[in-house]
């Protein structure tokens, strides 16, 4: 809006919706965005330097190291924090596209 | 275009510092007018009906044709105005859910060591003769915090009395009881108290202090005004110990801020001294007053021209607090506190307050009460922790609070900060908690407009304040 | 709890992060006692994401039956009775212990091992007493506080098979941190608790029996070795066995002879611990399974499968598989070997030439991550 301008927060709402359009539904939005990112499963070298003595494929092990906390800052904890990290994808080597990056939870 | 009226009840106007605020009732929103909004109202407000195209005629050589009207549209969309005959959609005010429990007020006592002068508790007794709440009833209540809260992460369990720490030990195992009971729900609880402060020890404050308690100390003044009321049953003046043990409280007290509840009665209306010495000197966080304007006889609550006097006080005590804000401090004054937090998060209120739907309180017996100031009351209950609550009495009681806000309050500019007052207030004075609290509405849309002003003037100057303090000031009790 | 038990709450490091290659394992004789059915059929018992139990017919090369267990997956540890009739599987985030009949595919057995404060998981030590009456369930617990976790000593649950569908555990006892291993003795009397050493447990009150050294062991010139603890799978010989990795202090460590792979046994009939090593360590081993027939082969496997001999203690063959597996497991009459785990598939390898014989795909496609393979006969 041009000739009022928000000074509360509320105000501002108003605002963003009559700029949307959606003056009327006024609603507070908050987005909870997290900077977690996953790391390549696969990360460590084999004992000779190499990556030939990695689970091969590498999707063959990315539950069996997810699951039991294998590797705690690369993937989710999917024992206690972040249960449902997998859920939709049973097969890593099929559906690892759906695994999702997490965030905090408020 | 047609005939346009100009809706006044949607709208206030604050002029600070050469600046346009403009209230937006319905949302609490605050907006600035610009030079084509401000000619645009004062236009509208000259006649009951306005010409639309006449209006944007007159007005289009100042300022152009094409922003008088945006700014008409800017106004139509806020429903601050509209086109004669056109009709008002209505929206039924949201329910109020039936798990939206938040707050419970346990009353562990009756009894109190001491015997101010004022004290509103109908059913208070010496300590000796007090009547207990059992365990089981405490835990009883906890359970039904915990399971009428729905998803709610966090609910508040508050200690009430008398003087809630003549019976700590039952506070220690609800506290233990609550913590185990809310993590077995999955939710946290947290602890509030409001004490006189001359039961404290150091190992109670450490162990208040462990278990995070939002601390409330009742302290009046300096001597010669705390002295006046708050006097043990013998009759003393209690400030010498109560300051001793405030001072030893403030000195090792670390998880939260505490604060000092000031009660205004007779002839006690020096706001501003109060407050600095209880902050200033003593090292309160942030002191917090509450008027006594109905409830005690004549000669004991606040007369008329003292309740002027009072309201005079808070005002220049939150000119103190504007100044202090603009700099970056925060003097620690709750009542402006809460009502800038209102402003600035936008919060409207279509009830007084949170009592029968978000908060409740159970009494030594189970018995459940709107709040903690109707225990002792003869105001009927609503259920026990035993039977559960009365839903459907509350429900009845809140829809007719919503209704009595809507005829009663009608078109006031502070309908959504006020809401009519406290029930409890209006019960003592009316005798009926449904009939508003209209004895200081004018004084009440003072202090709305106020708070206006000082929040326009300290978010232009200090936009940072609000969010470094946020929910500032304790809940008055 | 009114449950007798021993241990008191102390503050400790966090078990997960502390699971490296360092689980001491144990041979325990086979638990199979009991009668079985005239004409029982080999079975391997496996599972599948999210939380499905695969019971595959190894002669008809196929998966027979599966069984999708309510709530959140996946399936960990698994122990079937020794009648074959009931899989007692870990699942639920590794918190709850679940029984399925495996003829009528219901659940017959519950216990969620978390309550109020304290949460607790399994970390891969499950165990079936030989009588099958009572299930040994590993514990790690915690005590969740307001704004801190308190690491509480870790336990065995016993449950009794009868305890239905809202189990409660009958006793708990004490065991060492790190242990993941719970193997029993053949004649039932010694529960072994595989963490740095090999612990004999009283199964009644846990008392500790005897302890065999492992990761303490006296060899001069080798540091300790590295022990992987996941995985039972020695119910077909009663022998458990598993490789270890370890150093020589005495070479330089470029030298390819410093490396060490070798295979830690352990005979639950008569308790004897042995190690050996058979290699210069070339490639990694996960697990392996030892023949109840010839009882001197091993098979190891990981991306390849390895033949090695206990008498001689040399490496015999080496394949490549086509994908990692984690877990092996072998047929009665010794011809066959099955590697599981990982992906979707068992294969089947002759004990004889390692060639590959066949597979059994699981329908769906799901991944068996590192859920256990069992051989139950029925």
């Amino acid at each position: 809006m041009k000739h009022l301008k928000p000074i509360n927060e509320k105000a501002r709402q108003l605002d963003r919706a009559a700029d949307a359009g959606t003056l009327d539904e006024v609603r507070p939005m908050q987005t909870v965005a997290g900077c977690a990112t996953t790391f390549d499963p696969g990360w460590e070298t084999d004992p000779f330097g190499g990556v030939a003595n990695l689970c091969q494929p590498m999707e063959a092990d990315l539950y069996g190291c997810s699951d039991p906390c294998w590797w705690p800052a690369q993937v989710p904890d999917t024992i206690n924090t972040y249960p449902d990290w997998n859920a939709g994808a049973p097969s890593a080597g099929r559906d690892w596209r759906k695994l999702q990056t997490v965030f905090p939870k408020k | 275009m047609s005939l346009l009226r100009l809706r006044t009840e949607n709208l206030h106007e604050v002029a600070i510092d050469g600046r346009r605020l403009l209230f937006h009732v319905p949302t609490t929103s605050l907006f600035d007018l610009d030079a084509v909004g401000c000619d645009l109202l004062g236009s509208l407000r000259e006649r009951e009906h306005v010409d639309g195209a006449e209006l944007v005629a007159a007005l289009a050589g100042r300022h152009g044709g094409d922003a008088v009207v945006e700014a008409l549209d800017e106004f139509r969309r806020l429903d601050l105005v509209e086109s004669e005959g056109a009709s008002r959609p209505t929206r039924p005010p949201p329910p109020f859910p039936e798990d939206g429990l938040t707050s419970l007020v346990l009353n562990v006592t009756t009894g109190c060591n001491l015997g101010c002068t004022y004290c509103y508790k109908q059913d208070l007794t010496t300590a000796a003769a007090a009547e207990r709440i059992e365990i089981d009833t405490a835990r009883a209540a906890i359970d039904l915090l915990l399971a009428k809260s729905g998803r709610r992460h966090r609910v508040n369990l508050t200690f009430f009395g008398g003087e809630p720490l003549s019976n700590l030990p039952l506070i220690r195992t609800a506290v233990a009881y609550a913590k185990q009971a809310g993590m077995a729900a999955g939710k946290l609880v947290d602890f509030s108290l409001t004490t006189n402060a001359t039961l404290l020890t150091e190992e109670i404050v450490d162990w208040l202090d462990a278990h995070h308690f939002g601390l409330t100390v009742s302290l009046d003044g300096p001597q010669a005004v705390h002295d006046r009321n708050r006097r043990t049953i013998g009759g003393q003046g209690t400030y010498e110990v109560v300051v001793a043990k405030a001072r030893m409280l403030l000195g090792r007290y670390a998880s939260r801020p505490v604060g000092a509840r000031v009660t205004l009665t007779a002839g006690i209306t020096d706001v501003v001294g109060i407050h600095h010495h209880l902050k200033n000197e003593l090292g309160f966080a942030e002191v917090g007053f509450a008027p006594v304007t109905a409830g005690l006889p004549d000669g004991f609550r606040l007369n008329e021209t003292e309740t002027r006097a009072v309201f005079d006080g808070l005002r220049a005590l939150a000119l103190d607090y504007r100044d202090a804000a603009m700099a970056g401090r925060d003097i620690g004054f709750s009542n402006m506190a809460q009502l800038l937090n209102a402003l600035h998060q936008g919060t409207g209120k279509l009830v007084p307050c949170g009592a029968g739907a978000n908060l409740l309180s159970v009494d030594t017996r189970g018995d459940i009460h709107l709040c903690h100031r109707f225990v002792g009351s003869d105001l009927p209950t609503f259920g026990s922790v035993a039977t559960g609550i009365d839903r459907p009495g509350l429900n009845d009681f809140l829809r007719r609070a919503l209704a009595r806000a809507e005829d009663f309050c009608g078109h006031c500019r502070a309908r959504h900060l006020c809401a009519g007052g406290c029930y409890h207030e209006a019960w003592s004075r009316h005798g009926d908690p449904l009939l508003p609290v209209d004895h200081y509405c004018d004084l009440m849309r003072d202090w709305v407009d106020l708070g206006i002003a000082l929040y326009g003037e300290i978010s232009a100057a200090n936009s940072d304040f609000f969010n470094r303090h946020p929910e500032r000031g304790s809940p008055s009790t | 709890m009114t449950v007798p038990y021993a241990m008191r709450p102390k503050a400790g490091d966090w078990f997960m992060r502390r699971m490296a290659f360092r689980a001491i394992t144990v041979l325990a004789v086979a638990f199979l006692v009991g009668a079985q059915p005239v004409a029982a059929k080999e079975y391997i018992l496996t599972s599948v994401k999210p939380n499905t139990l695969v019971l595959a017919d190894l002669a008809a090369r196929k998966v027979a039956r599966t069984y999708k267990i309510a709530g959140p997956g996946p399936v960990l540890g698994i122990a079937p009775s020794p009648d074959g009739k009931v899989a007692y599987v870990v699942t639920n985030h590794w918190g709850s212990l679940v029984g399925i009949d495996l003829d009528s595919g219901k659940e017959v057995f519950h216990t969620d091992f978390s309550e109020g404060d304290l949460r607790v998981r399994n970390i891969f030590g499950l165990e079936v007493s030989p009588d099958g009456k009572e299930i040994f369930v590993l514990q790690a617990p915690v005590r969740i506080g307001r704004s801190e976790y308190h690491v509480e000593d870790t336990r065995i649950a016993v449950y009794h098979r009868d305890g239905g569908l809202t189990a409660k555990p009958v006793r708990f006892l004490p065991v060492p941190r790190r242990t993941t291993y719970l193997l029993f003795s053949a004649d039932g009397s010694k529960l072994y608790a595989v963490n740095w050493d090999v612990t004999a447990l009283d199964p009644q009150d846990g008392h500790v029996l005897g302890v065999q050294k492992l990761q303490h062991w006296e060899r001069p010139n080798y540091a300790e070795p590295d022990v992987f603890g996941v995985w039972s799978q020695f119910e077909q010989s009663g022998v458990f066995v598993s490789p270890y990795f370890v150093t020589r202090t005495d070479l330089d460590p470029k030298d390819p002879a410093a490396a060490k792979t070798g295979l830690v046994t352990l005979d639950l009939k008569s308790g004897e611990l042995k190690t050996a090593d058979f290699e210069n360590t070339s490639v990694v081993i996960f697990s392996s399974v030892v023949n109840p027939v010839r009882r001197n082969e091993v098979f190891s496997v990981y991306s390849t499968l390895t033949k090695t001999d206990l008498a001689t203690n040399a490496l015999v063959k080496r394949v490549n598989l086509p994908h990692t597996y984690y877990t092996i497991n072998v047929s009665g009459d010794g011809k066959e070997v099955y590697t599981a785990g990982t992906q979707n598939d068992i294969g089947i390898y002759s004990t004889d030439t390692l060639e590959k014989l066949g597979e059994i795909k699981i329908p769906g496609g799901a991944d068996q991550s590192i859920t256990w393979v069992r051989v139950v006969k029925r």
